[in-house]
């Protein structure tokens, strides 16, 4: 709500608005997804990252998400269907 | 050299609900229109089985058990968030974009050869997205959408057709019945197949004089852009930049705070406001109201406003009233002193050459279209508010609560509900 900048006499003093989570945190937004972990976590899952080895993704194992840590080799059963990589796990404390 | 591009999601509502159920891949599935009526999408399984579009869900109970095809409610949330995520992914590529439909956007290069630049748009938005598209690539918006059509029925193309890259673009275009040419609705299509043109190219070919006398200036826009001259969007000759949006908003003379008088003010600045997209020949897919309480009374902020996509695109008051109602019933809340209320339409998009949709089955559009002309004719000649709509001035004692829809079949909101998440194990 308050998206402007306050500015005083001196136009070099400007301050910035608050520091926003949702700039921080999602890099992509058309391709960046919300999902509920199998801790109760919330992920933040992108969708235009590669999914490269050793990366936490969602992937697809028969007709449900599934998070894995994808291994450094490729697993032997042939290719894993990666859904999206997860980028943040946000956990509750209270 | 210019080529447009028009990018279509293939099976939208399914391929929506598929992203987030990976079960219903390769399985026969159908969306029904809101309260359940009738099929709006089918992926291409329940397409093989004969199921049409269009058809009342009560009829298909028979197949849909015996082969069981997985039915789904309308999930309107999800698919407005979808289409805003494939929109994005466009225009990342495009900034000359224009999204025409809630899953079909214009694109416009000025360049040759972009045949493989679509290859890699779709293969982008599917990874994004998890929407698969299929891209038409020619030089006029009609062409494209003729090309669309062929990357659409021919998927051994990899999803992207271009006319240019044809050896025989006429051949294409013969191929192509007259209605399903962009711009050549149902009365048109019946007018032309009794003067025996059947495809695209027959109409294409028709001499000027015919066209301008049977389909007048719009009918001769569609075959100048069949034989490859852009007629793009008549901004009137350069004169007013197309309209962004559309806002009507006033201040009260006392403080308001019972709904029903909301309601009123909130009807009769959606009236006001579709009068002038309907003057300026426009509709819109974006409906925002918002109210104002006076400044500092209150601390914490709550919502004071709220979109709703409108789907279909419509410029017709009573939907648009029906949809401000009830974004409207979401933010307010009793005992507030309001000080103003408004509605603006937005994503404006021009009102499309004489076609049906299948939406509902409401096949009353040309005769709901002929009663806002006269509204809006009366109202011109005598003073706005002549002819005004019940929910304008009336008190209404009640709100209806029969407006709710069925949706026995829907699934979760998944990208706009905290509660409803998918979940991962």
């Amino acid at each position: 709500m308050y998206g402007g900048r306050m500015r005083f006499w001196n136009d070099e003093d400007v301050i910035k608005p608050d520091l926003d989570l949702n700039e921080h945190l999602v890099r992509h937004p058309a391709a960046t997804f919300f999902m509920r972990g199998p801790g109760g976590g919330l992920l933040i899952v992108d969708r235009a990252l590669p999914a490269s080895p050793g990366r936490l993704v969602i992937a697809v194992v028969d007709g449900s998400f599934k998070m894995l840590r994808l291994p450094a080799q490729a697993p032997p059963g042939g290719d894993l269907q990666v859904w999206g990589v997860v980028t943040y796990v946000i956990r509750k404390c209270m | 050299m210019r080529a447009y591009a028009l990018v279509d999601c293939n099976n939208f509502f399914v391929s929506c609900e598929r992203v987030f159920d990976p079960k219903l891949e390769d399985a026969p599935v159908v969306v029904l229109s809101s309260n359940d009526g009738c099929v709006v999408s089918r992926s291409n399984e329940a397409k093989a089985l004969g199921i049409p579009m269009g058809a009342p869900a009560f009829q298909c109970r028979d197949i849909f058990a015996r082969h069981r095809v997985r039915v789904l409610s309308s999930n309107f949330s999800l698919y407005a968030d979808m289409s805003r995520r494939v929109m994005e992914t466009l225009f990342e590529f495009c900034p000359e974009m224009e999204a025409y439909s809630i899953d079909e956007a214009f694109l416009r290069f000025d360049a040759y050869n972009m045949t493989r630049y679509c290859y890699i748009i779709g293969a982008v938005v599917k990874q994004r997205t998890g929407i698969p598209v299929s891209i038409g690539l020619a030089a006029t918006k009609t062409l494209a959408k003729a090309a669309g059509h062929v990357a659409k029925r021919h998927p051994e193309f990899g999803g992207v057709f271009s006319l240019a890259d044809h050896p025989r673009p006429d051949d294409v275009l013969g191929a192509i019945a007259v209605g399903d040419v962009w711009g050549i609705g149902r009365q048109y299509e019946k007018l032309l197949l009794g003067l025996g043109v059947r495809t695209a190219l027959d109409f294409k070919l028709l001499p000027d004089a015919t066209i301008r006398r049977r389909m007048g200036a719009s009918g001769l826009r569609v075959a100048w852009e069949l034989r490859g001259v852009s007629c793009d969007d008549q901004t009137s000759s350069g004169s007013d930049p197309p309209r962004k949006s559309v806002i009507s908003s006033r201040s009260f003379g006392r403080p308001v705070t019972s709904l029903a008088e909301l309601k009123e003010a909130v009807a009769g600045h959606v009236a006001s406001a579709a009068e002038t997209l309907r003057q300026d020949g426009l509709k819109t897919s974006l409906l925002t109201v918002f109210l104002g309480i006076k400044r500092h009374a209150y601390g914490t902020p709550y919502p004071s406003g709220l979109n709703v996509r409108v789907d279909p695109p419509t410029s017709d008051t009573p939907e648009l009233i029906r949809s401000a109602h009830l974004a409207l019933a979401a933010i307010y809340r009793k005992c507030l002193p309001y000080k103003k209320a408004g509605v603006r339409l937005s994503e404006l998009m021009p009102e499309s050459p004489d076609q049906m949709k299948l939406f509902g089955g409401r096949e009353r559009d040309p005769k709901r279209r002929a009663l806002m002309n006269i509204v809006d004719r009366i109202n011109a000649r005598w003073g706005r508010g002549t002819v005004k709509f019940a929910a304008e001035g009336v008190e209404l004692r009640r709100s209806r609560t029969t407006w709710r829809a069925r949706a026995d079949f829907r699934t979760p909101r998944y990208t706009t509900e905290w509660s409803e998440l998918p979940l991962a194990c």
